[in-house]
């Protein structure tokens, strides 16, 4: 097996074997698993509560100064009353489980009282519900039009078509879903790989490896093994994610937040390959700065103060995405598309907005391809400057200075 | 003996304005153990890492086997180095198979020698223990059996006995003596042991601010340093003569340096024409620790 390889399998397996990993990789879906699950249960809870409330209850005293309640929808529990006080009374010693009352300008104000006997906060919020529905459903049928009740209570599906250039613009969310995993995959390699493999670098420092190590392997062969490792870790991560995420969502029957079409995913091979070049340069010039700061730090925790900076400016066009959304080739969102650390994901997001002209394209391209060999030659040079300076911190001068080949 | 199997030529090397190697040339032979002595931060391990093309020589030409050494010639090579650790997280067996595989052997040849050299050094049975539940004599252990699992035709060894206690030290002159005679492997080694030096090495090479200082066959190198100590045995009265020798009298013994141009016979005879009763006189070459210690001195 090549060096390259049987280092990237050592890298690899240390990573994969640790339980920690797999707590790590499995604690988010199963969080978003559980919420969904406790959410859904607590929904159908609600709408079976109030439903149990409203069979459940004996009396309900409706009083209607406003004219507004449609008489025939008294039936049941519901009874009219026309004595305020006495009504209230009867709540209040308990012989009438809730009193709503509209008063004559209940249509200006939207104001209902509602008097209840307590049944816990869940379960007087309900009468709060069923006073509102009952005032909407009366308005409504003063219609008079079964039809038009029927469609003003339902959720009407939007065919929506823009058009730009004089083109059809397609903004179905199946358009945006291959661009989007991208975004996330790409989030995921910047969190997660980039701080193994500088634990990785820091530690071969901090376990006095690296000499012996050079001495078998080439230092790039050293450096591209941990990288391929660590895209193999990030790739097993998502794979899981994504599985994990399928198989819980389908076995526990749970509904998506927002409904997709699968079927009609699709795939614009030119967005893609883009996309994976910009994932792939960002997550090598991130990948690159771990190796050179873990190279030219005397451990690992010294590393890491400094490593966080990179990352934050690397998934810091998060912070600003509702420009970036709003004006995807606007000034600024064009600024940081150059910017080695955030030009990944801010291409990444406009590329899946469509918002990337083919000029704009091809320069990005080049831009990331020099940024990437740019932060190869630099960490190249930061491993062979600092993997051997085992014990003090590197002057940032004289880094500076041997770098520069003085 | 015959080739060279190291060949360093003028030899120089920079760090920043400082120049710490300076014009340093040197061989060693296939076959032969050299001691590579000096003070602290003479430029042995610089010159160790050049070699081994971890540094980058300013100037000058370091080769094994008539080339620069490069990783891809690892499985000639066995190296191990001062600032030496270890996977401390990992198993024993998997961190020597790894290196193994890295210096070229298959999965199947790598595991069978690691498992020899465990039995070896009464290691059996940790195979699958992590690193860091073994004692640091343990670990020492390891580190030897990774730098030679490869059975090398070049074995290179910073201060190899830093740290050992005088029972694995026993144990690493056995395995080194047992890899030169019966494989025929080249041993190089910096060390501070004058004693280790003058007990194993064929030859020698004592370098001192960067530059050489000393280099032959360890005989030559005391022959040719300075003059032939005399220790004596006497009766009667002994006074020092400094236009024939100098040196420390005792009541019965004494340890004399003949003067510039005066053989130990003529010592001698100066000694019995001054009536002193020789019981003993014994002619010694001064000791690597004396040379080593004058030179670094100087």
């Amino acid at each position: 097996m090549p060096k390259i390889l049987l280092i990237a399998k050592r890298e690899y397996l240390k990573i994969v074997r640790k339980k920690v990993f797999w707590l790590a990789t499995l604690a988010l879906p199963t969080f978003i698993i559980a919420v969904s699950i406790i959410s859904n249960l607590s929904a159908e809870q609600s709408v079976k509560q109030i439903q149990k409330q409203a069979s459940a209850s004996k009396l309900i005293l409706i009083s209607d100064p406003s004219g507004q309640i449609n008489p025939s929808y008294i039936a049941g529990p519901l009874q009219l009353t026309g004595y305020l006080e006495r009504a209230r009374q009867q709540v209040i010693d308990g012989s009438a489980d809730a009193l709503f009352v509209y008063p004559s300008d209940v249509l200006a104000t939207h104001k209902i009282d509602v008097y209840a006997k307590s049944k816990g906060l869940l379960n007087d919020t309900g009468y709060s519900t069923l006073a509102t529905d009952l005032l909407k459903t009366s308005i409504l049928s003063s219609i008079g039009d079964a039809q038009k009740i029927a469609a003003y209570s339902a959720n009407f599906n939007i065919n929506l078509q823009t058009y730009k250039n004089g083109a059809l613009v397609d903004n179905s969310l199946e358009r945006f879903l291959v661009p989007g995993a991208l975004v996330i995959i790409y989030f995921f390699m910047i969190m997660f790989a980039s701080s193994y493999l500088l634990l990785s670098v820091a530690e071969e420092k901090e376990n006095r490896m690296i000499e012996t190590i050079l001495s078998v392997v080439k230092p790039r062969e050293l450096i591209f093994g941990k990288i391929i490792g660590q895209i193999g870790v990030v790739l097993t991560q998502v794979v899981t994610l994504i599985i994990f995420a399928v198989v819980g969502f389908s076995a526990l029957s749970l509904k998506l937040p927002i409904p997709i079409n699968f079927a009609a995913v699709k795939i614009d091979p030119v967005q893609l390959i883009f996309g994976v070049w910009c994932m792939a340069c960002g997550f090598l010039i991130m990948a690159n700065t771990m190796v050179g700061l873990g190279s030219i730090m005397p451990s690992y925790r010294d590393a890491q103060s400094f490593s966080s900076i990179f990352i934050i400016a690397t998934i810091f066009p998060i912070y600003f995405i509702t420009i970036l959304l709003a004006d995807p080739t606007g000034a600024i969102a064009r600024a940081v598309s150059f910017f080695p650390y955030t030009a990944a994901m801010v291409l990444l997001f406009r590329n899946a907005l469509d918002a990337l002209p083919w000029w704009e394209m091809g320069l990005s391209i080049i831009a990331l391809a020099v940024y990437t060999a740019a932060s190869f030659y630099l960490a190249y040079k930061l491993f062979e400057i600092g993997a051997l300076e085992y014990k003090a911190k590197l002057p940032f001068g004289q880094i500076v200075k041997r770098v520069m080949g003085k | 003996m015959s080739e060279p199997i190291i060949q360093v030529h003028n030899f120089n090397k920079f760090f920043g304005t400082q120049h710490v190697i300076k014009d340093l040339s040197f061989e060693i032979q296939e076959g032969e153990i050299f001691a590579f002595l000096g003070p602290n931060g003479s430029g042995k391990t610089t010159t160790i890492r050049a070699l081994l093309g971890i540094y980058r020589p300013d100037s000058g030409e370091l080769l094994i086997n008539g080339k620069r050494f490069g990783p891809d010639q690892a499985a000639i090579l066995g190296y191990l180095p001062e600032e030496r650790g270890l996977y401390v997280t990992s198993p024993v067996l998997e961190t020597m198979i790894y290196f193994g595989q890295l210096k070229g052997l298959s999965f199947v040849e790598a595991r069978a020698r690691s498992l020899a050299f465990l039995k070896k050094v009464d290691l059996e049975g940790k195979e699958d223990f992590t690193i860091n539940k073994l004692s640091s004599g343990q670990q020492q252990k390891i580190q030897l059996g990774i730098t030679i699992l490869n059975e090398p035709q070049l074995l290179i060894l910073d201060e190899p006995t830093k740290g050992l206690d005088p029972l694995n030290r026993e144990l690493l002159m056995d395995i080194l003596f047992d890899l030169n005679r019966n494989k025929g492997t080249t041993i190089v080694f910096s060390t501070h042991q004058m004693n280790e030096a003058e007990k194993i090495a064929h030859r020698l090479l004592m370098i001192k601010d960067g530059k050489r200082a000393l280099y032959g066959k360890l005989e030559d190198v005391k022959n040719s340093f300075g003059h032939n100590n005399v220790h004596v045995e006497f009766d009667g009265q002994l006074v020092v003569d400094r236009t024939v020798f100098d040196g420390v009298v005792q009541t019965n013994t004494a340890e004399l340096t003949p003067a510039e141009g005066i053989s130990p016979q003529r010592l001698l005879e100066h000694l019995v024409k001054a009536k002193v009763k020789i019981l003993k006189f014994e002619v010694s070459n001064p000791s690597l620790d004396e040379i080593f210690i004058q030179v670094s001195k100087e």
